[in-house]
């Protein structure tokens, strides 16, 4: 199979998957319990004719399989809805949060792929030595760590030694400050959760990294290059950590999904605004539009990445596209 | 080859220190600005800020930071006994208590310059009858608002004499001109539902000139404010939200903020206390209530045993309410026996806990007929074990903690009572239409002003997903009925006692706790008004945002600590220029 039937099989399973993933959007936030107009205003004065009102006005009061139709031609007319709770349109609530969530989540993912990577290839490198029992069980307990309580270690270690702020994106004065103000003001409010973020995913990387390159370095070309009297730094640049490297950029799409996870609850433990922290509070208050939203939008990423992760693979590994 | 690879590692580090010795050395200043005494900061961690529009809203954050930014016709004393002006500088209530005359001041005007007018009052008033109004149960009871001229309103009513506390002082007067823009027909529900009411034109002591989705909501003092004595003090207030209350906490010990609300944990209290001389904590009686509810609804399908007087009674009797509250808020809540909590106007002091005595609680159930069985669960004389689903709300897991600690009593007294956690959906679905459940261990706000949470007892509640024990009694609906149309205070205080009186005896609940409001400012502003139910920034104290000052105009502990920093980062700089040229020399 060429790279251009490659390509395009991997588009069109892309889109099959989305599409998929939009019928189950609608199914599964429908399958939790309860009624969000009850959820919303537990009222102890509500009216029956409120409680109508409303239903009719979130569309509760048609038939499932009309309010599927509905919601299906409308995800496709650019029309999400408007959310139960903030009673304006999804995409006014949800851009917002998912720029500010991009902001915080794009720089730790470089970070912790980056940081993790050198020292998978460090660890991997120097097999069997300190440094790689340091790394090795460095990495373990940071992919162990549970991110609120990090978060929270980080909060307290600040509020004590002070410097940098420790919730919210950006300060109240910054507002309405100059350009550079507000920008040095979020740089500094990204620290601690960017940092948060970045140590509970570099974990990750390393544990991958280091055993890809620990199986690199013990196949055949590797004796062959070192008899041949290669250099060990030359072979590694070279050779081994672009083979190595294979398995992890799989490991990348996949964890992009799991980031916006982890995200969840650092936003909420540093009261970062963004779409993670949204879509733990709209699950509870049962607000469809927003959370049909906020999934379509991280399934277009996730599958988005798979796709170029897919490609990339088949473009460093020209075995895969003949599979 | 080194010299260029030195040349990049220095150059890195130096571009590093200047991209961030602006960060700190700008920090710095925005964090003594933030002590700044012309803004105070509010940290809000309760439920997120949902819409302006104050007809549609049901958060208490968006209460309470619009309760200065609209004026209603009159606002109440401190203790909700009288009514003191704000729109209407006077007002005639006729002797028949059936119709009122509201004389507004003429100097008012909206943010926008336009006047105030009697045509503005009437039109909130049909916005308040709205379907889709979260204060049309309130004005029910309205016949006719009419504006005679410009500036005079008169209202007609059923007799109530709730009008002033449930209904004048509750419903905020908004900008016609601005808003039939959007609504229209005022009684239009999609119209009143879609509208968000921002950038907003109010007339009251503050103006919202800011709003940022999840972060923060700013006010800021209108120079235009027609009530002269009333004008703040503090310039701007911000309120700031919050996800996690250790971190509103944490924020308000480094100085990043100057108050929290709607509450904190009684676990924070004493770090705060002892750790932070400049924070005082406020420790008020709560709008919440904790209790069980019991499912007595004549046509539910929980367990049957529980529709028998005699065991609610025995099941009442195991619960130590003192032991509860010491537990689980550590003091911080009132062992409840009445529903309206301590710091309600219509609260009956009278009414007791249930004294804890698992010796009477057994007798009772021994004497009714409950037997013990060989597993230790009594058994009711038709063959049903006594044996249930305690289910609980798990949004608060001291909650989860209570459930389980009354699970253990009711074990002492063959009760057997299985704790499950769910979430509001969930138990909500459980509950409602088909009442499946035995107990449902939730709460309940509600106004200090009003008896009106009494309601949730009324049997067509039921069937609107209000009432979770289906209590179902026509004595109880025909007292409250007397109790809204009663002609003096004394009758409608002493109705809301009896209702209280008949819930306490036929035990649709079983009562836990009043929870405090536990509310916390740093000391360099004063002018808090702390003696109020729900605390100084609560959904009806209307005096804090007023009476504000700064104390001292001192800057926060923690910006102390921020040059240090920024020091460092500048010396780090100068250390490595000092490296690069002196290598650089010897090359």
């Amino acid at each position: 199979m060429g790279m251009g039937r490659y390509v395009i099989k991997r588009a069109a399973s892309s889109v099959l998957t989305f599409f998929v993933t939009v019928a189950l959007t609608f199914v599964l936030f429908r399958l939790l319990p309860g009624n969000p107009v009850q959820l919303l205003f537990r009222n102890p004065e509500l009216t029956q004719a409120e409680i109508r009102e409303l239903s009719t006005q979130f569309g509760l009061n048609k038939p499932l399989w009309l309010q599927f139709i509905l919601y299906i031609r409308n995800v496709f007319l650019g029309n999400w809805g408007i959310s139960f709770y903030y009673r304006s349109p999804v995409t006014e609530v949800l851009f917002p949060a998912l720029l500010n969530s991009v902001i915080l989540i794009l720089p730790a993912t470089v970070l912790a792929i980056v940081i993790g990577a050198g020292l998978g290839v460090l660890a991997g490198w120097k097999r069997g030595s300190y440094t790689d029992v340091g790394v090795l069980s460095s990495s373990l307990v940071l992919y162990a760590i549970p991110t609120f309580w990090l978060g929270i270690l980080l909060i307290m270690i600040f509020v004590k030694v002070g410097g940098l702020p420790v919730s919210g994106m950006v300060s109240i004065t910054a507002v309405n400050g100059p350009p550079l103000q507000y920008l040095v003001s979020v740089l500094r409010h990204m620290i601690l959760p960017m940092l948060t973020l970045t140590l509970v995913t570099l974990g990750q990387f390393t544990i991958i990294m280091r055993s890809s390159i620990i199986g690199e370095l013990t196949e055949d070309y590797v004796v062959a290059a070192y008899s041949k009297g290669l250099t060990s730094s030359w072979l590694l640049r070279k050779h081994v950590v672009p083979n190595a490297l294979l398995p992890t950029i799989s490991i990348i799409a996949i964890s992009i999904g799991t980031v916006v996870a982890g995200a969840v609850l650092t936003e909420t433990v540093f009261s970062w605004p963004g779409v993670g922290s949204l879509i733990y509070d709209s699950i509870f208050r049962r607000d469809y539009p927003v959370l049909q939203g906020a999934f379509l939008i991280i399934a277009l990423f996730v599958i988005a990445a798979n796709f170029v992760a897919d490609i990339m693979y088949a473009y460093l590994d020209p075995r895969v596209k003949y599979s | 080859m080194q010299n260029l690879t030195l040349t990049k590692i220095l150059t890195l580090i130096i571009a590093t220190c200047v991209i961030l010795t602006p960060t700190f050395s700008i920090a710095t200043t925005a964090q003594t600005t933030t002590s700044n005494s012309n803004t105070f900061i509010l940290g809000y961690g309760g439920t997120p800020f949902d819409t302006f529009n104050p007809f549609t809203t049901y958060t208490v954050v968006s209460t309470m930071s619009t309760i200065d930014v609209y004026d209603t016709l009159v606002k109440l004393t401190p203790n909700f006994s009288n009514p003191v002006p704000d729109l209407a500088y006077k007002w005639t209530i006729y002797p028949n208590n059936s119709a009122a005359v509201f004389y507004l001041v003429k100097n008012a005007t909206w943010s926008d310059g336009v006047p105030v007018t009697a045509q503005d009052v009437v039109y909130s008033y049909e916005l308040a009858s709205n379907n889709v109004s979260r204060l049309q149960p309130n004005v029910a009871p309205i016949i006719s608002v009419e504006a005679i001229n410009n500036y005079t309103v008169e209202i007609h009513y059923h007799p109530t004499l709730l009008l002033i506390n449930n209904i004048i002082s509750q419903v905020p007067i908004v900008p016609k001109h601005v808003w039939e823009k959007y609504v229209p027909d005022p009684l239009n529900a999609t119209a009143l539902s879609d509208y968000q009411d921002y950038p907003l034109v109010s007339s009251g002591p503050f103006t919202v000139s800011q709003y940022v989705q999840g972060q923060y909501i700013e006010l800021t003092a209108n120079p235009h404010y027609f009530y002269k004595t009333r004008e703040p003090h503090i310039k701007n207030i911000v309120i700031q939200f919050f996800k996690d209350s250790n971190t509103m906490v944490a924020a308000l010990e480094s100085g990043q903020i100057d108050a929290v609300a709607p509450t904190i944990q009684p676990a924070q209290i004493s770090s705060l206390e002892s750790g932070y001389p400049n924070i005082k904590v406020v420790v008020e009686p709560g709008e919440e209530l904790w209790y069980i509810g019991v499912n007595v609804y004549p046509y539910g399908h929980g367990n049957p045993t529980l529709k028998d007087l005699q065991v609610r009674k025995a099941l009442a009797y195991a619960i130590n309410t003192t032991e509860l509250a010491q537990v689980i808020w550590r003091g911080y809540a009132t062992p409840a026996a009445g529903l309206l909590p301590v710091g309600n106007a219509y609260h009956d002091p009278n009414l007791k806990p249930y004294p804890f005595n698992l010796t009477l609680a057994n007798l009772t159930l021994e004497e009714a007929g409950y037997k013990m069985g060989p597993n230790g669960i009594r058994v009711s004389p038709n063959g049903v074990p006594l044996s249930y689903t305690l289910y609980v709300i798990n949004s608060d897991p001291e909650e989860i903690q209570a459930a389980n600690i009354v699970a253990g009593w009711w074990k002492q007294i063959g009760v057997q009572a299985n704790v499950v956690p769910e979430d509001g959906g969930a138990l909500a679905n459980i509950i409602w239409p088909n009442f499946t459940q035995d107990f449902d261990l939730w709460d309940w706000y509600t106004s200090p002003a009003v008896p009106t949470l009494l309601s949730v007892f009324l049997a067509n509640q039921t069937e609107t997903g209000i009432s979770d024990s289906g209590y179902n009694n026509s004595s109880y609906d025909k007292l409250y009925g007397q109790m809204l149309t009663a002609t003096s205070q004394a009758q409608l205080k002493e109705d809301a006692y009896q209702l209280q009186a008949m819930l306490y005896n036929d035990l649709p609940y079983l009562m836990l706790y009043y929870v405090d409001s536990i509310e916390a400012y740093n000391t360099h502003f004063s002018g808090l008004y702390t003696n109020m139910t729900g605390g100084p920034f609560s959904d009806v104290n209307w005096l804090t945002f007023l009476d504000l000052q700064p104390a001292h105009t001192s800057s926060t502990t923690s910006s102390d600590v921020v040059p240090l920093a920024g020091a460092l980062v500048v010396a780090i700089a100068v250390i490595s220029i000092a490296l690069y040229l002196k290598r650089r020399g010897s090359t």
